[in-house]
């Protein structure tokens, strides 16, 4: 018996050990806020991220791959010292995050440092990208979705005179404002008022009276869920009765639907993907058959975003000897090109996505599609 | 501004006033009887508001039973508090309490974050709440009108109970002196309980309230309107309710006229409360009406 | 003079070592830990000044930690990132001249900070107690709101990114050095000796002649000197600095840490440093799923922080002396006589 147990013991530690040198595991670090203000944000992401994983969670060659998520609190900080985590205990190949373009940017330095790619579903201000070898987006840019604003607020919605609406205390309203400004001005539009507001701010009356009394036609506004829904519900309650235009924060969270209740119907908002959008590639209509079936909801663009990095960096692993060499899958990254994912079809050049956006309106409590914008 | 804009303007500051005031009357009682700036007051003014999202969102009650179950809620954890963190050090310096009333903030916060999760919640009032009234040219909700009328009444029995019942003579006593009230073989404790709950129950409707008229729900959504209703307070003077009263319908009127005069100031809107605070506590810490004045009128 | 007994010499010695050997044995996320508890340490340090030293609960260092940042952060910056980076209005002049390298920058944020200290102790210590820490709060929050909406000088709420990371542990840790030298000094001189007798007894301090006034203003000064060299380093460190990093937050956590390590304490605040600082780290498990025995629990997200509430409010109730008390190492080696 005992020499029984004696080669028992062994071929099966033969066999566990050859296992472990043959199905290697590679890893993918997630940064997201799953808790805090934009906890929302995150969770909507990752909900994606799971169901892609789910979907397609080997490499080519056999290896498994693995997410590990931190959250990051939606603060900087902890963002920063996510990624620094991730990079040396973890020895993440690739970063998926941080949602946010502050929080992003605040874990640039170190993947750079670090040689790690960094691969951001959402991050849309134009410094995330810029002059960074290692950092990648999968959406469009500020530039580009001020730009679709202007141009669908004059020739769609032929409104020439706007009030623009900027929280002062987001970068990302910042940002957009700046372009659809310069946008606007160009296309012959005139910004009539320029308004302030802050995250946070619950009341909105004073500001949206002293508009009132100037009868405004179009608000253009750039800022993010809470905001957005209280802002619609104070200014259909003073009976203020323009057209509004937001952009993919505004519906970003569910909360603008139920806090805005029947005052949101009618707006107009840019978004990064819609899902009764028509599909693109055969991967979008999958996923979202998938998605509904395994969480029993529609997804929500982040999700599809957050799906996509995970794609393309899978796809620039697949192109790699090494999948666990960061540089080459960061090669992969930046190179790719027509790739068909989830959200539709991306090209990815010095790190920014050249992808089309969508156009919604919002219908019983729900955003509808109404048009694709190609870059 | 035109007449119309005027009148809008100002049924705006009353209703924004009167929610600031209920909550600033919870923080001047707490403050004249223990000395202790409450920090963890608008705390629990939020824990009343989640309590009242819950029982509607999850328990599926009437918004009558979840309005009592939400100042249920809060008057228990205003309670708590009190017996839990504050009795033990009624005999230690101030800067412990403080501190101590400092965390249990950050605890209150951080509890409702990992129960609800931090992202923003909203609040199904009914639909009653939404209905539009016109005025010649100027909208309300039924808020604007119910808000400040319950404010004034909650202050008017407020008033009635600390000027005309032995409970009330007993509170301002404790509020005068204390130590020399607890030789007087009153009960200080359960009078200070009893501070707690009036508190906490006024914080509770201030936070119904400001769920209907804001019903975006967040963990840290106390913060800055605990400080502006502290403000309020010290504005109208610390310890006395109806300056605090006063000291919130101050505090709403010139946050909206700022915004409605000078729109570029539109983002320091904040930091009118803090530029009021400073200048009183520097200038007239008794504030508007001090303790004094109430005394001698009622 | 600081005590330049053997104890003394023998910290000293020992802290230099650790900070040449760090390098060896941390990796990056052990050296990023290391580097923030140093800056803290400073932070913590300065703030044990007026706080534990001087007995006024200020709770303004985060407006001081975010005006050193962002002399530092514009001082490093060249004026063609400037352009770059500020994408709401263009940056003021005297914001474009700024140049300078890294000590003066420092310098520099550490003047401005007690500058504003300066200013600010006219006000704030016409009131005491509870008073004091309002206004002190109030003006943390103004300062913020400031940087907020001052988009020429600050670049507003987007931040200052990108800048130049000049420093390592051995900065990091020197200055660190160098503060608590700095404040051991101030706290066993004559200044130290009334700014206890304040904490203690302000209306006897006063009696016995203590220009009570003078001795709060200068530890005020001093804390807010330090807190703005702290700031300094912690942009240097981030890279990336906007107005939502310097909240009350900030205040709260060197709060916990000086409460922990015992009010007025030196000592005391570095070991609350490492424990606080290194513990959000370690306790970081919490907010995910955890496998206690077997049994799986979700991810809560926030108990964490939970976690540091409670054990603020508890030590406030059971231990309000904290771990050394008033205390320094020094005083528990010495014989008694």
């Amino acid at each position: 018996m005992k020499l029984l147990n004696k080669v028992l013991t062994i071929s099966a530690c033969a066999m566990l050990s050859a296992s472990i040198v043959t199905a290697k595991e590679v890893k993918i670090g997630v940064i997201m806020p799953m808790s805090g203000p934009i906890g929302g944000f995150g969770q909507s992401a990752n909900k994606g991220l799971e169901v892609m994983h789910s979907m397609n969670n080997k490499l080519d060659n056999g290896d498994t791959v693995k997410l590990i998520l931190i959250d990051n609190k939606s603060d900087k900080i902890e963002s920063a010292n996510s990624a620094s985590k991730l990079i040396s205990s973890d020895k993440v190949t690739a970063i998926i995050g941080a949602l946010t373009s502050t929080n992003t940017m605040a874990m640039t330095k170190i993947a750079e440092n670090a040689k790690v790619p960094v691969v951001a579903p959402v991050a849309t201000n134009i410094l995330v990208t810029k002059r960074k070898e290692y950092v990648s987006r999968v959406c469009f840019s500020d530039a580009f979705q001020g730009e679709v604003a202007a141009n669908f607020a004059i020739n769609e919605l032929k409104q020439k005179e706007a009030v623009l609406i900027t929280d002062v205390k987001l970068d990302y309203s910042i940002g957009i404002a700046k372009i659809f400004k310069r946008a606007y001005k160009k296309l012959g539009g005139k910004i009539v008022k320029n308004v302030r507001i802050n995250s946070g701010d619950t009341d909105f009356k004073a500001m949206l009276s002293n508009l009132k009394a100037m009868k405004p036609k179009f608000i253009f506004f750039p800022v993010y869920s809470s905001e957005a829904g209280l802002i619609a519900k104070q200014a259909r309650q003073l009976g203020i009765k323009a057209k509004f235009l937001g952009t993919d924060g505004m519906t970003a969270d569910k909360v603008f639907f139920k806090a805005g209740g029947k005052a949101v119907e009618g707006f107009y908002g840019t978004n990064l993907f819609s899902s009764d959008a028509p599909k693109t590639t055969e991967l979008s209509k999958k996923f979202d058959d998938t998605f509904t079936k395994q969480k029993n909801e529609s997804v929500h663009p982040f999700g599809v975003l957050a799906a996509d990095s995970y794609n393309i960096i899978v796809a620039a692993m697949n192109k790699c000897k090494d999948p666990a060499d960061n540089v080459c899958v960061n090669k992969n990254i930046r190179a790719t090109k027509n790739f068909k994912g989830a959200s539709g079809v991306i090209s990815i050049e010095n790190g920014d996505a050249k992808r089309s956006a969508i156009i919604n309106i919002i219908e019983n409590g729900k955003e509808k599609y109404l048009t694709t914008v190609n870059p | 501004m035109d007449f119309i804009t005027f009148i809008q303007q100002l049924i705006n500051g009353i209703s924004l006033g009167s929610m600031y005031a209920l909550i600033a009357i919870g923080y001047t009682m707490v403050y004249g009887v223990l000395r202790l700036i409450n920090f963890a007051h608008a705390d629990i003014m939020m824990v009343a508001a989640f309590a009242a999202f819950f029982a509607i969102d999850s328990l599926e009650v009437s918004f009558v039973l979840a309005t009592i179950i939400a100042i249920l809620v809060s008057v228990v954890t205003g309670i708590l508090t009190d017996r839990v963190a504050y009795k033990p050090l009624r005999h230690s310096p101030r800067i412990s309490l403080l501190i101590t009333a400092i965390g249990v903030s950050f605890f209150l916060e951080n509890i409702v974050n990992v129960t609800f999760g931090g992202t923003p919640k909203s609040f199904n009032a009914p639909e009653f709440f939404d209905t539009i009234i016109e005025l010649s040219g100027a909208t309300l909700t039924p808020t604007v009108i119910i808000v400040p009328v319950v404010t004034v009444l909650l202050l008017s029995i407020l008033l009635f109970i600390l000027y005309r019942t032995k409970y009330g003579m007993a509170i301002r006593a404790l509020a005068f002196d204390i130590k020399t009230v607890s030789l007087m073989g009153i009960d200080s404790n359960r009078i200070i309980m009893i501070v707690f709950i009036i508190g906490s129950a006024l914080a509770a409707v201030g936070g119904i309230f400001w769920a209907i008229s804001y019903p975006i729900l967040t963990p840290y959504m106390g913060v800055m309107i605990g400080l502006k209703a502290f403000a309020a307070a010290v504005l109208g003077g610390i310890g006395s309710v109806s300056g605090a009263v006063l000291g919130g319908f101050i505090l709403g009127f010139t946050e909206v006229a700022v915004v409605a005069l000078y729109p570029e100031l539109g983002a320091y809107k904040d930091a009118i409360a803090f530029v009021f605070l400073i200048i009183v506590l520097v200038l007239k810490p008794t504030g508007i009406m001090g303790i004094n004045f109430e005394k001698s009128r009622f | 003079m600081a005590k330049l007994n053997k104890n003394f010499i023998i910290y000293l010695l020992i802290s230099i070592a650790f900070i040449c050997i760090s390098p060896y044995v941390f990796e990056d996320y052990g050296m990023r830990i290391l580097n923030n508890i140093f800056i803290f340490i400073i932070l913590a340090v300065s703030y044990n000044l007026i706080n534990g030293i001087t007995g006024q609960l200020s709770l303004e260092p985060n407006g001081f930690v975010a005006i050193g940042a962002y002399v530092t952060a514009l001082a490093l910056l060249s004026e063609d990132m400037k352009w770059e980076l500020f994408q709401l209005e263009d940056p003021s002049p005297w914001v474009l001249g700024l140049n300078l390298d890294l000590i003066p920058a420092l310098l520099l944020s550490g003047v401005v900070a007690s500058a504003v200290a300066f200013v600010l102790a006219v006000p704030v210590f016409r009131v005491r107690g509870d008073y004091l820490a309002i206004v002190t709060l109030g003006f943390g929050f103004i300062i913020k709101v400031l940087a907020i909406n001052s988009p020429e000088v600050t670049n507003g709420s987007i931040g200052l990114n990108e800048i130049p990371s000049v420093i390592n542990v051995y900065w990091t840790g020197g200055i660190a050095i160098v503060t608590v030298i700095l404040i051991l000094n101030v706290v066993y001189s004559k200044y130290g000796r009334a700014m206890k007798a304040v904490r203690d007894d302000e209306d006897a301090a006063s009696a016995i002649g203590i220009d009570t006034f003078k001795i709060k203003t200068l530890a005020f000064i001093t804390s807010a000197f330090f807190e703005g060299i702290g700031g300094g380093l912690l942009a240097v460190l981030l890279t990336t600095i906007s107005p939502d990093l310097f909240t009350f937050f900030l205040t709260f956590q060197l709060l916990i840490i000086i409460v922990l390590g015992g009010l007025g304490s030196m000592s005391g605040a570095i070991i609350g440093t490492v424990l606080v600082i290194g513990g959000s780290e370690w306790l970081r498990f919490l907010d995910s799923s955890m496998n206690i025995f077997g049994y799986v629990t979700d991810a809560h997200p926030g108990l964490r922080m939970v976690v540091f509430s409670l054990v603020l409010i508890i030590v406030m109730l059971f231990a309000r002396e904290g771990i050394m008390g008033k205390k320094e190492f020094s005083d528990i080696f010495r014989k008694k006589k």
